[in-house]
């Protein structure tokens, strides 16, 4: 969940329980106001019957009669006064005078009972609106300036013969009664407003804990000292933003524990905190800062800035940025390593996981350098992940493609080499080069299973085609690591036909140290009928000293010496005569690596060497496109 | 608790000094309508009237009617009271009455006018005729609370 949806669905809530609030007073305001209405009609069915028998009981002008029957008027008024209850607290009759002031024609009150022709102030002009259109009315009373205990006031026009209004029939409603009637309600009430008073509290609860959430969402997304993004900010950052817009730079801060031990950590984290200010300034606006770990910062440069450019003015900047610290000046070095994210990419670890060794490169250099890793494709990153290796070799994803190896004279195949490729989850067709995964899992776990699978594969060829020969390669780590030389071990001995026609060839990778324990273990797969072929002579660490101190079977001239054949003819010639000399003389197979044009086969069978590999006479297929070409 | 207790008793006061003001203003506006003076000075034997008129920036309430501007008399016991101190100084100006009843307009021709409750509502009564002997005009908003006569 991003913070953006938590954000909405904290004020989706909100505006559910203030509106859930506002409908439930909405409801109570609406039964309240029903069950006025309801007093209401009644009030208006008491003042027509009051008014029939008013009209019934007095002969022509009203004001006349009552102000010339005297009984009569005191016996209306004791009629008026019967139908005084707590509801109705005044009742009486009004009549407007020429001057248009209102004055008692009768008055059913029980207490402050009015004489007739006594003048009265409504102060309403809604009195004045029935008085000329004839119509009852309604009037609120309570809460208008100037007026109490009455609640509101119904006024009933007293019609004459011809139609027009005698008189105001006016009966006033009780405040008391208003009361009375919220009481009447009051439970549903109470409950509404206990259910109000718990979404309020729920509200303030819900603003608080949101608070908090964000108040501790900063903390873990925002470096308190440096103001930095956390990695988890960067991990939602990427949600949103796809980090193939972005080219990174990881800089890591050279001996800061040194400059911390000297000064103490308060007056480090100053100098951290200045550091990151520094680097702020020097990045391209819309550059992202993280700090991964500790003097550790991550910085997304948008792609449209040059990252070259970027790299070394940052790197200059922040080396001759002096700190004063107590009266001192101090200068900090950083390491930085960089690269240009391809496209597609989504996931900063693996680009973390290249930029580190590219650090860790930097560092065994001395530090205080920077660097950038050449343009990769996704799929480079995709391929060197250690969770796509593993699942490649927890399904078995290997296979080998062999090259073969040809007598240079009569382009014969005489034996193949082995290739290690992985098969792609999710395209079958498309192998994947050693190149991808070889330098992650050498050394693990993953690299002896995968080891065991290219003997597995390689073996189930021997086995198909009986008259074939097949190599494959091993590195010093391979020799010298135990449970490598078990499984090959074990292996040959399973496999004991097999292993008179296996060639293992030792890569120039790492360099031969102790050659009697390397020379044990030559002896060994020599035992069980192999060979052992020194790869890549001329080049690396394969050179004339592993000649002379051990015993090979096969020399295979590097490619970078057979390429110069056509480059540098003369020169080139003479020392790969000269390694074709000391291989008959060691009683030695030689082979030509690298033979990729028919003019350096040419060269090469000039030069009389017995075999040739290379691009020219044989690409790395399946072993069936040599041997089984129909199939 | 002590807290809310204070708020309470903090609100109940506001509303109490709402309720004295606006009576003030009332009175403040009714009587200045009558006497064109910068300070009036007010009498009434009503406590609860006095007290409300201490507040007053224009109105002086004073503890004797004699010289009194204007006197605000609740009832016809008060009158009489007020009539015999009064009696007693005829070379003094005499002040206006004014009531708090309407049966005191009814009772006493020399009465200008009342403010009084009928009904649940405030009422403000002059009479024309009696304001016209003491020379009182009065301004277009209180002309619709007066009658010639009662």
């Amino acid at each position: 969940m991003t913070s953006r949806n938590n954000t909405k669905y904290f004020f989706a809530i909100m505006a559910l329980m203030i509106g859930f609030a506002l409908y439930l007073q909405y409801s109570i305001t609406k039964s309240t106001e029903s069950l006025h209405a309801l007093e209401v009609s009644k009030a208006v069915q008491y003042a027509n019957r009051i008014s029939t028998y008013i009209k019934a009981e007095t002969e022509g002008d009203l004001e006349s009669y009552l102000r010339t029957h005297t009984q009569k008027r005191e016996a209306l008024n004791k009629i008026l006064h019967t139908f005084l209850t707590d509801e109705f607290k005044y009742i009486y009759l009004l009549k407007k005078d020429k001057e248009g002031h209102y004055r008692f024609l009768l008055d059913g009150s029980l207490s402050d009972e009015e004489e007739f022709n006594a003048i009265f102030f409504p102060k309403s002009e809604q009195f004045d609106d029935v008085y000329r259109n004839g119509n009852a009315q309604i009037v609120q009373q309570e809460g208008k300036d100037g007026a109490k205990e009455v609640w509101l006031s119904l006024l009933y026009p007293v019609a004459n013969k011809q139609g027009s209004t005698e008189a105001l029939l006016v009966i006033d409603l009780s405040q008391n009664y208003a009361s009375y009637l919220k009481h009447l309600n009051s439970p549903v009430s109470q409950t509404v407003t206990l259910m109000q008073i718990f979404l309020f509290a729920s509200l303030i609860l819900i603003i608080y804990l949101t608070y908090s959430y964000y108040k501790f969402r900063k903390n873990i997304m925002q470096d308190a000292l440096t103001c930095t993004g956390t990695k988890a900010w960067l991990n939602e950052f990427l949600r949103t933003h796809p980090l193939d817009r972005y080219n990174v730079v990881l800089i890591d801060i050279d001996e800061f524990k040194r400059l911390n031990q000297r000064f103490g950590e308060e007056n480090g984290n100053k100098i951290l905190k200045t550091y990151i200010e520094t680097l702020r300034q020097q990045i391209p606006p819309h550059s992202k800062v993280v700090r991964t770990v500790g003097t550790e910062f991550m910085v997304l440069i948008p792609k449209s800035e040059d990252l070259e450019t970027v790299l070394k003015s940052l790197f200059e900047t922040l080396r001759a940025k002096e700190f004063k610290i107590e009266n001192e000046s101090v200068q900090l070095t950083a390491s930085m390593s960089a690269m240009y994210v391809p496209e597609g990419a989504r996931s900063e670890d693996k680009i973390l996981r290249l930029l580190d060794e590219k650090m860790l490169e930097i560092k065994s250099r001395g530090k205080n350098d920077y660097a950038i890793i050449g343009e990769k494709r996704l799929d480079d990153l995709r391929f060197s992940d250690m969770e796509f290796i593993k699942k490649a070799l927890d399904d078995e994803r290997v296979t080998c493609l062999f090259q073969p190896i040809f007598k240079t004279q009569t382009k014969e195949i005489a034996k193949f080499e082995a290739l290690v490729r992985f098969i792609d989850d999710e395209d079958p067709s498309k192998l994947i080069s050693p190149f991808h995964f070889l330098p992650v899992i050498k050394g693990t776990s993953q690299y002896i299973k995968m080891s065991k699978l290219v003997l597995q594969n390689v073996f189930a060829a021997l086995q198909k085609y009986p008259d074939i020969e097949i190599s494959v390669n091993l590195d010093l780590t391979d020799l010298y690591h135990r449970d490598m030389m078990t499984v090959i071990e074990n292996v040959l001995c399973e496999h004991k036909a097999f292993a008179k026609r296996l060639t293992f060839e030792i890569v120039e990778d790492m360099e031969i140290k102790d050659f009697e324990k390397a020379a044990n273990i030559f002896n060994m797969l020599r035992a069980h009928g192999s060979k052992i072929a020194l790869d890549d002579f001329g080049s690396g660490y394969a050179n004339y000293t592993y000649l002379i101190k051990l015993e090979w079977d096969i020399i295979k001239i590097d490619g970078t010496l057979i390429k110069e054949l056509t480059a540098n003819p003369k020169r080139a010639e003479m020392v790969v005569q000269s390694i074709n000399e000391l291989g008959i003389f060691y009683n030695c197979s030689v082979v030509a690596e690298f033979v990729s044009d028919e003019e350096t086969y040419n060269k090469v069978k000039a030069l009389c060497i017995e075999y040739s590999q290379g691009f020219y006479l044989g690409e790395p297929k399946p072993i069936e496109a040599y041997l089984d070409p129909e199939s | 608790m002590k807290k809310i207790w204070m708020v309470i008793l903090l609100l109940w006061g506001h509303l109490y000094a709402m309720d004295t003001q606006s009576t003030l203003n009332l009175y403040e506006d009714i009587l200045s309508t009558l006497i064109p003076k910068e300070m009036i000075k007010v009498y009434t034997p009503n406590r609860e009237l006095h007290d409300v008129f201490t507040h007053s920036m224009r109105l002086i309430p004073l503890s004797q009617p004699n010289e009194a501007d204007i006197i605000i008399i609740p009832n016809k016991i008060a009158y009489e009271n007020i009539a015999a101190r009064l009696r007693d100084q005829k070379d003094l100006k005499m002040p206006y009455l004014f009531g708090t009843d309407y049966h005191l307009l009814e009772a006493y021709p020399n009465v200008i006018g009342a403010l009084y409750w009928r009904k649940g509502r405030s009422q403000l009564l002059f009479v024309r005729n009696r304001l016209k002997k003491l020379g009182i005009t009065l301004p277009d908003k209180y002309r619709k609370y007066s009658v010639e006569s009662l």
